[in-house]
């Protein structure tokens, strides 16, 4: 019966249910594409981020975390390789060597990072090259053809086809040295990891730091970021030697600027909600006031406050549930189809050293259910007042004639 | 003397929390009302008849003296108890109708019947018995506003007595109704009095209507200061 009320009272007054339903409704659509906006972008930046280097999740020995050192391998990384390509949520997997050698060439001499890479692993993990600024891309057949960071290759000017000396130290104690080839270089318009290193295919680095069947890191790469931390346990047994670590934690940096961005954010929805709020709480407590004497009569005839209350209360939830149907739908349409067409920037943004230029919004259930929660969450908040007052008026005052 | 329902004693209303501003509404009213009354309250404005009536309705509490409605004091329970007794033994008319609006006509009728969770098919009989009293049968699915303020105050009348409680209290029935439809509007009430035995305690400024009561009472200043008895 006080259900029925609740309903019919919203009815009856159709354009201020209107209005307030609008405005909840037009409250969730812009917290909704913020949200979608927010996701989508840094969802960009994150892809963008993990996608050149580190991937979502990174295999290595757990030694190997705290001193990256040359000893701290994956032993028989292919069978770790075999075991994970089962996984359906992995869409690349690229084993990479790590470590340092003095470059040569002419009178110059530099110290080099070297990256020992799968060609083809690689390339479907990052897409290593379409980072190479001129020359070609190594293959399975390279051999000793190297790729050189941009500004390594400025430093020791070198160029396509020169012959580079590298001298380091083979896991056998051995002294590494060989002549290299330099097919192309590597690198970004902005800074970056490529900036001084040297790539090589990964057999050679094996041979040239004797780590036979040995891998510094495995870097997954998977159809969706966001499940790097939910999975990244799930893929090497507790016990053994490696460690699995999403990228939340081994770009800790990264991650932990993004998240004080976001919170600048959370303050803008914040403020909209109180906004919404404010606006509900004004129409709510005007048509309860309007009809006092209403709830006055119903107190007469033996309703209880109590029940006043939920019919207020009531009021406010079919009201602010309708309003986030009507609000998923429409931000639904329009977070779709920002996600298609996205907003092209006039300038790029730069964010970590990244340029964005454009804007794409993502839909998850997080863009639906978030505003939900928040304008279910503030309507009810906002009638508290209205149907605590009214629960609580004497009937006498209520019934009184002007 | 048949048996006394409602009894007020020594009952003092004052207003206002400062000495300076404090207004005395009802200075030691003592009143009995007897079951199948049929009683008129009157006097000038002001003089206190709404005061009196809020207070044996339980929607103000006197400063002092008691009142009882079937031997309860009802001056001393608040809260649910106060509106579930309500609820079971006062019926309301106002002077503004003061239906629901959201509801029927049928609906507003068994309102208190559903509070009280009366079976259906018991509120369905005695939904139609009431409004055919009131002469208003057929217009059960009609909504306050589709009817005139008239058939409004039948409504309102059969709604305080559907659930047949021990008084109707009804403050000033009739002003908002012109004389004619005001005076046929309590002579329903008096044929329903006869024909229910229901106790009646209504206010009201109309001469004509005074004559109708069986028992007139005069109040003034908060006091009362004359009783009369029609036979
Ligand atoms: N809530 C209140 N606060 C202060 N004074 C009040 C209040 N209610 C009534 N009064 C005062 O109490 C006195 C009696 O008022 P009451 O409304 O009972 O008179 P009444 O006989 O019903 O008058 P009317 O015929 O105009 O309806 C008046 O002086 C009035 O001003
Ligand atoms: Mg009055």
């Amino acid at each position: 019966m006080l259900l029925k009320m609740a309903l019919r009272n919203i009815i009856r007054n159709r354009r201020r249910s209107l209005l307030t339903g609008m405005m909840m409704s037009g409250g969730f659509v812009f917290i909704s594409i913020s949200l979608g906006f927010l996701d989508g972008s840094y969802g960009a930046i994150i892809s963008l981020f993990t996608g050149q280097h580190t991937g979502h999740i990174q295999i290595t020995d757990k030694s190997y975390i705290k001193t990256p050192s040359l000893y701290k391998t994956i032993h028989n990384f292919e069978t770790v390789l075999t075991d994970l390509s089962k996984n359906k949520s992995i869409r690349a997997l690229a084993p990479r060597i790590h470590s340092e050698a003095l470059v040569y060439y002419k009178s110059a001499t530099f110290g080099a990072e070297v990256v020992g890479i799968d060609p083809i692993a690689e390339d479907a993990a990052t897409a290593y090259s379409r980072r190479i600024l001129n020359g070609s891309a190594l293959s399975e057949t390279s051999g000793y053809d190297v790729l050189v960071g941009k500004t390594l290759a400025r430093v020791l000017q070198v160029g396509i086809g020169d012959d580079i000396v590298l001298i380091s130290q083979g896991a056998d104690g051995s002294i590494a040295n060989d002549i290299f080839r330099v097919i192309g270089s590597v690198g970004t318009e902005q800074e970056g990891r490529d900036d001084y290193r040297i790539y090589m295919p990964l057999k050679t680095a094996a041979e040239f730091f004797s780590l036979y069947h040995q891998a510094h890191e495995i870097s997954v790469h998977l159809y969706d970021f966001n499940l790097a931390s939910r999975i990244s346990d799930s893929l090497v047994d507790s016990d053994s030697a490696l460690v699995a670590r999403p990228w939340q934690e081994v770009e800790s940096d990264f991650y932990r600027t993004m998240q004080l961005d976001r919170q600048g954010n959370d303050v803008s929805i914040l403020i909209l909600m109180l906004m919404v709020g404010i606006g509900v709480l004004n129409t709510i407590l005007m048509s309860t006031l309007e009809r006092s004497r209403e709830f006055g009569v119903l107190k007469a005839l033996g309703t209880h406050p109590a029940h006043i209350f939920f019919m207020i209360m009531s009021e406010g939830l079919i009201l602010s549930v309708f309003a986030a149907a009507l609000g998923s739908l429409v931000s639904t349409i329009i977070n779709e189809y920002l996600s298609q067409s996205g907003i092209q920037f006039a300038e790029p943004v730069s964010f970590a050293g990244m340029k964005i230029s454009e804007f794409r919004s993502s839909v998850t259930s997080g863009t639906i259910l978030f505003p939900s929660c928040v304008i279910i969450f503030t309507t009810l908040l906002a009638s508290l007042y209205p149907a605590l007052k009214s629960s609580k008026s004497s009937v006498s005052d209520a019934l009184r004639e002007f | 003397m048949s048996e006394i329902i409602f009894e007020l004693k020594n009952v003092t209303k004052i207003f206002g929390h400062h000495i300076e501003t404090q207004v005395t509404a009802l200075s030691g009213v003592d009143l009995k009302i007897s079951k199948g009354e049929f009683v008129a309250l009157v006097g000038p404005s002001g003089s206190g008849k709404s005061t009196l009536l809020n207070i044996m309705s339980g929607f103000d509490t006197p400063t002092s003296g008691d009142v009882l409605l079937s031997g309860k004091k009802i001056n001393e329970i608040s809260g649910t108890e106060l509106s579930d007794f309500r609820r079971d033994h006062i019926g309301f008319i106002f002077q503004s109708y003061n239906l629901i609006p959201v509801l029927t006509v049928r609906e507003n009728v068994e309102y208190v019947m559903i509070l009280q969770g009366r079976p259906v098919k018991e509120r369905e009989e005695k939904v139609k018995d009431f409004l055919s009293a009131v002469g208003l049968a057929g217009k059960e699915d009609r909504y306050p506003s589709e009817l005139s303020g008239g058939q409004q105050q039948r409504v309102a009348v059969a709604r305080a007595m559907v659930s047949r409680p021990d008084i109707v209290i009804a403050d000033e029935p009739s002003a908002n109704l012109d004389s004619k439809t005001g005076t046929a509007l309590v002579e329903m009430m008096l044929s329903l009095n006869e024909k229910f035995k229901t106790t009646f305690i209504f206010s009201t400024h109309d001469p004509v209507i005074m004559e109708k009561a069986r028992r007139l009472v005069t109040i003034k200043d908060g006091r009362i200061i004359h009783e009369k008895k029609n036979t």
